[in-house]
């Protein structure tokens, strides 16, 4: 650990169902994350135009109003959200789906349902958690 | 209900039911922390009307694509707010909102439904799944029930079912005309190359004739003959060498002589061999009724095993018949132009027992 200073790192979790979201919030928050959520594309564009940023947007696909890949593919053409890592999660998973939303700008992609150590498995490779528990 | 399939490309019921029970134990125990145990596993029963408590909430996830169809979960509110509970991980003293209940069996049948549709239904064409919705009872009776499963939750019961349009197959004779079409275009495709025709009208009855090719390949999921006529076309419009179109047709050889078990499973660019072997083994004892309809009476249920998932006939189905028929006009139409073209002489390459009957041994018989 780094120190006792370093603020935890911020997810953002953005999906129309709250079943979800609570899920997913409740994942990251036990992997030390600090959570926010938005229940669509475009509640969750807006947070990330005005707020802090995430170092971590889960995302799921098929949303009312902006879906997920709509959000990746603007994030993804602004500069300053470069550092934000990405996950698409969804129940999405054929092999051209799974490309298309890579090819949108996703980091990862998280298959529902999911086991529990799959979503840190998935934050272990974009380098924001470790094993040991610590940040990379 | 009629006892035909439902579509050419689908698993039978029973193994759509069992896929649909993988889907749920999958989802049960990942996302849902409580004890599921199934009790009841109907391929055309009543399903969740026999729920004893009365069904409070049905939640419908359905899928589109090449075919269409529905996972319906419907609960009673026991087994509702049971299920909520174990996906928000919420206690018994802790009030859950009807909105709460709602979303979580929505999310829960959105899962089983998108698992179902990744183990199922994903390799047989290009599906999408629509949000959950929730519906009142009798809402769904456009769709045909495949297959339902009861489950007794701690404090309720859960029904999953899987439904499906009722989407005809394609017809034999539907297949027969299109394939008579592609015959057609066969011969004009001839005509105009044996004329020393370049060019214009030329590339047009090749580029129908593709259509048409691709069509009946689509339909009949026969990837390799989808190739073979790909590659007729390149070869014809000089965007390739003989060569390579030999390496086509011998690749297509192989997989026609390899042992079935050999050949790669169905959903893959091995199925039309897999037809293709069924026909071999069955040749000597069809019989030709018509000018391309076969009759194979006590081999349909051997054709279903040894085509082993990608067609589960049913007895008196005549859609099982119609396919490997349709497989093997889409073969002689190949090894017609093949031939007509002089294709086939200069490749060098044997076309097997696949292409034994001719056009001209077809009419003859009918």
């Amino acid at each position: 650990m780094s120190g006792g200073a370093e603020q935890p790192r911020r997810a953002l979790v953005v999906d129309d169902s709250r079943t979800m979201r609570a899920l997913l919030r409740a994942s990251v928050e036990a992997l030390g994350f600090c959570t926010e959520e938005a229940r669509d594309g475009a509640e969750a564009w807006s947070q990330l135009q005005e707020g802090p940023l995430p170092d971590l947007v889960l995302v799921d696909w098929h949303m009312p109003r902006m879906d997920g890949l709509q959000l990746i593919a603007a994030a993804r053409a602004v500069p300053r959200f470069d550092p934000v890592r990405l996950v698409v999660v969804t129940v999405e998973t054929a092999m051209a789906r799974i490309a298309e939303a890579l090819e949108a700008g996703a980091d990862e992609y998280l298959m529902k349902p999911f086991e529990e150590g799959a979503l840190r498995d998935k934050l272990v490779q974009l380098g924001l958690y470790s094993t040991a528990g610590d940040r990379p | 209900m009629p006892n035909r399939l439902i579509g050419t490309l689908l698993p039978s019921r029973a193994v759509l039911l069992g896929f649909l029970k993988d889907s749920v134990d999958e989802v049960f125990s990942t996302m849902v922390a409580t004890v599921a145990q199934l009790v009841d596993c109907d391929l055309d029963g009543a399903g969740h009307r026999e729920l004893s408590a009365g069904v409070a909430l049905e939640a419908v996830v359905e899928f589109e694509g090449d075919h269409a169809g529905a996972v319906v979960l419907a609960c009673n509110r026991d087994g509702a707010e049971e299920i909520a509970r174990g996906m928000l991980l919420s206690g018994v003293d802790e009030e859950l909102s009807p909105e709460e209940v709602r979303d979580a069996l929505g999310e829960c049948a959105n899962m089983v439904c998108g698992t179902l549709k990744n183990r199922a239904l994903d390799g047989l064409g290009d599906f999408r799944l629509c949000p959950p919705r929730f519906v009142q009872e009798g809402e769904v009776q456009r769709l045909q029930r495949c297959g339902s499963l009861v489950y007794r939750l701690c404090n309720g019961a859960v029904s999953i079912e899987v439904w499906l349009f009722e989407t005809a197959a394609p017809k034999a004779q539907d297949l027969e005309d299109l394939l008579c079409r592609s015959l057609g275009l066969v011969g004009e495709f001839d005509r105009l190359r044996r004329g020393g025709q370049q060019g214009g009208d030329l590339d047009g009855v090749l580029g129908e004739l593709r259509g048409e090719l691709r069509e009946a390949a689509r339909q009949l999921h026969l990837a390799e003959l989808e190739e073979l006529a790909a590659a007729l076309e390149q070869t014809a419009a000089g965007q390739q060498g003989w060569d390579q179109l030999q390496e086509t047709l011998q690749r297509s050889m192989d997989l026609l002589h390899a042992p079935l078990e050999a050949i790669p499973s169905p959903g893959t660019a091995g199925d039309g061999k897999r037809i293709f072997r069924v026909l071999i083994d069955l040749e000597e004892d069809y019989e030709l009724q018509g000018r391309s309809t076969l009759d194979l009476p006590g081999d349909v249920a051997c054709a279903g095993e040894m085509l082993d998932g990608l067609v589960l006939p049913e007895t008196g189905s005549l859609d099982p018949v119609g396919q490997p028929e349709a497989g093997k006009m889409v073969a002689i139409v190949l090894s017609s132009d093949l031939d007509a073209a002089g294709i086939a002489a200069t490749l060098g390459v044997p076309m097997g027992r696949v292409h034994a009957l001719a056009r001209d041994e077809i009419e003859a018989l009918s």
